[in-house]
């Protein structure tokens, strides 16, 4: 009974030992702290707005601040910036054809006119959208480009394309009664597009 | 009989304590590193913030390792990148990726290390080289492995609707 008892516990040890291959790893655990921040530091003014720490989400229990809730709006996140590289890609087509179609409109077949202005028109929705899938997503887990990273470039870009964007639908609606207007309206819907372009081909995953 | 028992135990744990001796890497100089691919492009991550701990016998030979890295200190130098790595790994459920050994086989300068691999909630086996340099005290250890994201159940990440390759490399430098 007694040898019994005795090989009984030294299996026992045999096995606690091999038992503890992950002691030291419980050992760091324990003493490492939980990084418990939901939220980047930085955050974007739009996103903020809606999900930052005391945007609109919050303030109307729409979304609020919790692990279950975040995991949901990184999927929300995902999905916008699909829609987002979507659009973008639809965008890009239009500005080609937009392209095409213009500078036939130049050369003096004014027919094209209507396809001239219905394809703007698609291209302003399709870029609005765009652009409200990127501005108004869920903010990142993570925030912290430092110097000139390809998404930086991405973002000074965007500001280019922007202002392009606005500034040709405002001389579009001027040439009408001033034509002398048509050559900076060329110009800067090809420097929109050359921006826009370059924004969609300097991003990374 | 109880004394014999009391002897067993008590020697066991005296002979576990005297001979074995823990060492932390120095968090400093320490990284660990990922490598990946896309259709489109190839990329980096690298975690400066990795805690890593030896268990070294009378000879100096490694008895045990264990690590741990928060996933949220990988940095590829695109934040944009690097979150949705975080959601693909969800990261807010399982924030750390996670290494123990089970078996270290010492070969010359080099040791075979076996242990597991715990990432997104999922446990694997692994096994991969790991080569010692001493300089002075120091003692600095280099190794890599391959994993791949599914046998993690993680769901590859994709980039212009294409998805990443499932493959990682991953390198690591621990310096005590």
């Amino acid at each position: 009974m007694g040898r019994f008892i005795v090989v009984c516990i030294l299996i026992l040890l045999g096995l606690n030992s091999m038992g503890q291959d992950n002691d030291l790893l419980k050992q760091l655990q324990q003493e490492e702290k939980a990084d418990t921040a939901l939220l980047p530091p930085k955050v974007i003014f739009t996103q903020r707005l809606l999900w930052g720490e005391k945007g609109l989400m919050r303030k109307w229990n729409i979304s609020p601040l919790n692990i279950d809730q975040r995991k949901k709006e990184m999927h929300t996140r995902r999905t916008m910036l699909k829609a987002h590289q979507l659009l973008g890609f639809i965008t890009l087509g239009g500005m080609v054809a937009q392209g095409i179609v213009g500078s036939q409109l130049y050369n003096g077949k004014p027919d094209l006119k209507a396809t001239h202005e219905a394809l703007a028109t698609g291209i302003n929705i399709t870029y609005s959208m765009a652009a409200l899938m990127s501005l108004f997503a869920p903010p990142p887990l993570v925030n912290r480009d430092k110097g000139l990273t390809s998404l930086k470039l991405h973002k000074w870009l965007a500001v280019v394309h922007m202002s392009g964007m606005i500034a040709t639908n405002i001389l579009a609606g001027q040439i009408e009664n001033n034509p002398s207007l048509k050559p900076i309206h060329r110009a800067v819907a090809y420097t929109t597009f050359a921006s826009y372009a370059a924004a969609v081909i300097v991003i990374k995953f | 009989m109880r004394q014999i028992l009391f002897l067993v135990l008590l020697l066991q744990q005296l002979g576990v304590e005297a001979q074995s001796t823990q060492l932390r890497a120095d968090k400093s100089r320490s990284y660990i590193k990922y490598y990946m691919k896309h259709a489109v492009h190839a990329w980096t991550g690298i975690s400066k913030d990795v805690s890593c701990v030896i268990q070294v016998g009378p000879k100096g030979e490694i008895e045990k390792v264990a690590a741990t890295s928060k996933l949220k200190s990988f940095d590829s130098d695109n934040s944009n990148r690097d979150s949705h790595m975080l959601e693909v790994t969800d990261a807010l459920t399982h924030p750390n990726i996670n290494f123990y050994s089970t078996s270290i086989i010492k070969r010359d300068t080099a040791y075979i290390v076996r242990g597991v691999l715990s990432f997104h909630g999922v446990d694997k086996n692994i096994e991969f080289n790991m080569k010692e340099e001493a300089s002075g005290k120091e003692r600095r250890f280099t190794g890599q492995f391959i994993f791949l994201l599914e046998d993690f159940a993680i769901e590859r990440p994709t980039l212009f609707l294409v998805k990443t390759d499932n493959e990682v490399k991953v390198e690591l430098f621990m310096a005590f």
